[in-house]
């Protein structure tokens, strides 16, 4: 059934790619090109949490990344996620468990996910993502490896988390039967670094008022797109977004803007009003967390220690108050009035820092609103509460304006 | 809570069994387990956080509610790294300090968790104005936990033994003692304990339950067990069994590294990686003490457990091992539905 629905995917999005030349389809279209090509026979398959681990190590090898959270994210896109959080739920998996994690243990049940060849994921974002991570191992019978990054960036945590980074380079070698390879891993580097200023390109047509782009586009692609780092499609996505917002701004096409909002953490990936509500509003999503840049280019000759600086210096690590480091400029700088949360059940990691959020932005004088609502599973979704929660929010904009 | 007003001020709290209570008795402290009868609160952290979080944050929040020098918060889970953010925001008159725990046993990760031990033992004296820790200091505190260590191993081989008739709900009293007495005391009170259990009795043959799972605070859950008719032969989880399994070295040339093998090789929590490992020692808790069943507890929203729940419940299904799994929400607000599931789980082994 996925592949069913990917391949029509990559069919339509292939033609609005090349018709309109639309960044988003082209985005799409690579998206599922990349996860067909999990399925092909021969194949080197490895599963990572691309979000979260360097995937340019990935990159300097011949193998196809496969995120779980993120195509599960996918099946919920295309309505595929809820037989797939049946079947965990049968097996015994709690609703408590996060949708994600349950639709990619589903999907593994049913055999709808690739046979991998090793298993890669981090400490950070959260605890479920390894403990999937470890499961599927088991089910598919192979290793399954965590990276640990601790809170403190020193000197031994550097080098711990450069040291484990050499460790999994080698064991994807072993895995594949490909031996890394210095030059490769160089070029990849290499690729992020420029992918790194075209997306610095792009937070800066970002603060464009009337907002070039943003909203559930955006939060979707500054998460899912990393998938592509360190490749050349990523650096072809970047150029492309950045290309078609200089487009709208040089061309007046911009949709009209009463307010501009900060986003925190995710977004839910099945059809919802959330961003219908604020769009029927003129509320504009121009920035989200997810989408800011925490780390420095990375030394192409030194790449491991770079990679494990990037680790060490990602928000999702260390004390929640790195999530709000910088924000009151920030909130300046983008002319943000106001911030939401988007906060899925059993998002703890997310969640239980809301208070730090919801004050940092009381202190900038902006108001916040935390929105409960699952990230992939329909079956909780109410929209007339959504509507509520959100006017309400809309209203406490526009009051403040007054 | 215990002593008096003074010793509790020389109380450091600590929320995780992966915190070393050497470190602060090295630091001239009592280390305490705070678990705070206080009723969870939602107004400062998601309703979706353990009842275990929400409790201590309600307590800490409460300023009465907490008489200590300060409070070690391990990164034990998502929620608890993030309890301590919520600690040092909002709860500044009692300090907390941050204690890192790598999820993984290797030698890299055992070296780097000795690095974050000797941070905190730099910390601990300066922050809550302990004694400045050295080698001697900390040897002399290892020797103080390793004799505990031996005497709770006596206490728990004289509860899983088939020749006694002691009772899983006193051993976990005792236990319970153990998270807030002072080491002398708590040694002198185990040593008691063992002198009644060594008179030879024959128990009558009952359902024999090994008791498992992550943070079992109350004593209830075991009372019922035992009142429905078995036995909890064997206590693993963190303030029972793998609390004091296995001794730190004593005469290891770096002391911070002997105490991070031991903390992270010891029986693992399901916050660690290795499933396999977990399921092996469980096995074995359950095969050294003639287990008849399982019962498997867990906090709601304990992420650490209820991944390993379904996967945990096959296995030992398919080893024979009758296995049943229990939610609890810290309080234990919902005993008179877990006593009924409980009843008929131990009728079942009759």
């Amino acid at each position: 059934m996925l592949t069913t629905m990917l391949e029509t995917m990559e069919q339509q999005t292939a033609v609005a790619s090349q018709e309109r030349g639309s960044p988003m389809a082209l985005w799409l279209n690579e998206w599922a090109r990349l996860l067909l090509r999990a399925y092909e026979p021969g194949r080197r398959v490895v599963y990572v949490s691309a979000y979260a681990f360097p995937m340019e190590i990935l990159a300097a090898f011949d193998v196809v990344p496969f995120d779980f959270e993120l195509t599960s994210g996918l099946m919920g896109v295309m309505g595929g996620a809820v037989p797939a959080m049946e079947e965990a739920e049968n097996r015994g998996y709690s609703p408590d468990v996060c949708a994600f994690h349950r639709a990619a243990l589903g999907a593994s049940y049913l055999e709808e996910f690739p046979e991998p060849e090793l298993l890669i994921t981090t400490s950070h974002y959260c605890d479920g993502k390894a403990k999937t991570n470890e499961i599927l191992g088991m089910l598919h019978g192979r290793e399954s490896l965590l990276l640990q990054v601790p809170a403190a960036v020193n000197k031994e945590s550097v080098r711990y988390v450069e040291k484990q980074l050499r460790d999994i380079t080698r064991k994807i070698g072993e895995a594949v039967g490909q031996s890394p390879d210095h030059d490769r891993l160089k070029a990849a580097v290499r690729s992020s670094n420029r992918a790194r200023q075209s997306h610095q390109v792009m937070l800066e047509l970002l603060k464009h008022r009337p907002a070039p782009w943003g909203g559930s586009e955006l939060i979707a692609f500054s998460i899912n797109g990393l998938l592509f780092s360190g490749t050349e499609v990523k650096e072809r996505l970047n150029d492309a977004f950045a290309l078609a917002m200089q487009d709208r701004i040089e061309s007046g096409r911009l949709r009209p803007e009463k307010h501009r909002i900060y986003w925190f953490a995710w977004l839910p990936v099945y059809d919802s009003n959330v961003f219908e509500i604020l769009k029927e509003r003129e509320v504009s999503v121009p920035l989200c967390e997810t989408f800011r840049i925490h780390s420095d280019e990375i030394d192409e000759d030194d790449p491991f220690e770079g990679l494990a600086l990037q680790c060490l210096r990602n928000p999702f690590v260390g004390p929640g108050t790195r999530r709000t480091e910088g924000l009151e400029e920030i909130m300046d700088d983008y002319r943000l009035e106001g911030a939401i949360l988007f906060a899925t059940p059993a998002c703890k990691q997310a969640n239980t820092a809301y208070t730090l959020l919801r004050d940092t932005l009381a202190r900038c004088g902006r108001p916040f609103l935390m929105l409960d609502m699952d990230i992939c599973d329909p079956r909780n979704y109410s929209a007339g509460q959504t509507r509520t929660r959100l006017e309400a929010f809309v209203e406490l904009l526009e009051q403040r304006r007054h | 809570m215990t002593g008096t007003i003074q010793e509790r001020s020389r109380d450091v709290l600590y929320t995780c069994s992966y915190v070393p209570e050497e470190i602060i008795l090295a630091a001239g402290f009592r280390p305490r387990r705070f678990l705070p009868g206080r009723p969870a609160t939602d107004a400062f952290i998601h309703p979706n956080t353990c009842g275990y979080v929400k409790s201590i944050l309600a307590a800490a929040l409460d300023h009465a509610g907490v008489q200590a020098a300060g409070i070690i918060v391990a990164n034990s889970c998502d929620a608890m790294r993030r309890l301590y953010d919520l600690w040092t925001e909002y709860v500044r008159p009692v300090p907390a300090l941050f204690l890192d725990v790598p999820k993984k046993t290797d030698a890299d990760s055992i070296a780097m968790f000795a690095s974050e031990l000797k941070g905190l033992a730099a910390r601990l004296p300066t922050v809550l104005s302990g004694r400045a820790i050295d080698s001697a200091s900390l040897r002399a505190a290892t020797r103080t936990c390793n004799e505990i260590r031996a005497l709770m191993g006596e206490v728990f081989s004289a509860q899983r033994s088939a020749q006694s008739d002691v009772s899983g709900t006193r051993v976990f009293d005792l236990c319970l003692a153990g998270t807030t007495q002072a080491t002398t005391d708590f040694a002198a009170d185990i040593r008691r304990f063992l002198a009644e259990a060594a008179v030879e009795r024959r128990p009558a043959r009952t359902p024999r339950i090994v008791l498992a799972g992550g943070l079992v605070n109350k004593r209830n859950v075991v009372a019922e067990i035992e009142k429905a008719g078995a036995r909890v032969v064997a206590l693993d989880t963190c303030l029972g069994l793998r609390h004091y399994e296995g001794p730190v070295e004593e005469d290891a040339p770096d002391p911070f590294l002997a105490l991070a093998r031991r903390y992270l090789t010891k029986p693992g929590c399901a916050r660690m990686q290795g499933f396999e490992e977990r399921m092996r020692w469980t096995k074995k808790v359950a095969d050294d003490a003639g287990a008849d069943g399982i019962v498997f507890c867990s906090l709601k929203f304990c992420d650490s457990c209820v991944y390993d729940v379904p996967m945990m419940s096959e296995r030992f299904r398919d080893l024979g091992i009758p296995f049943l799994w229990l939610e609890h929400d810290y309080e234990w607000s919902g005993i008179e539905q877990l006593r009924s599931r409980v009843e008929a789980f131990i009728e079942l082994r009759q």
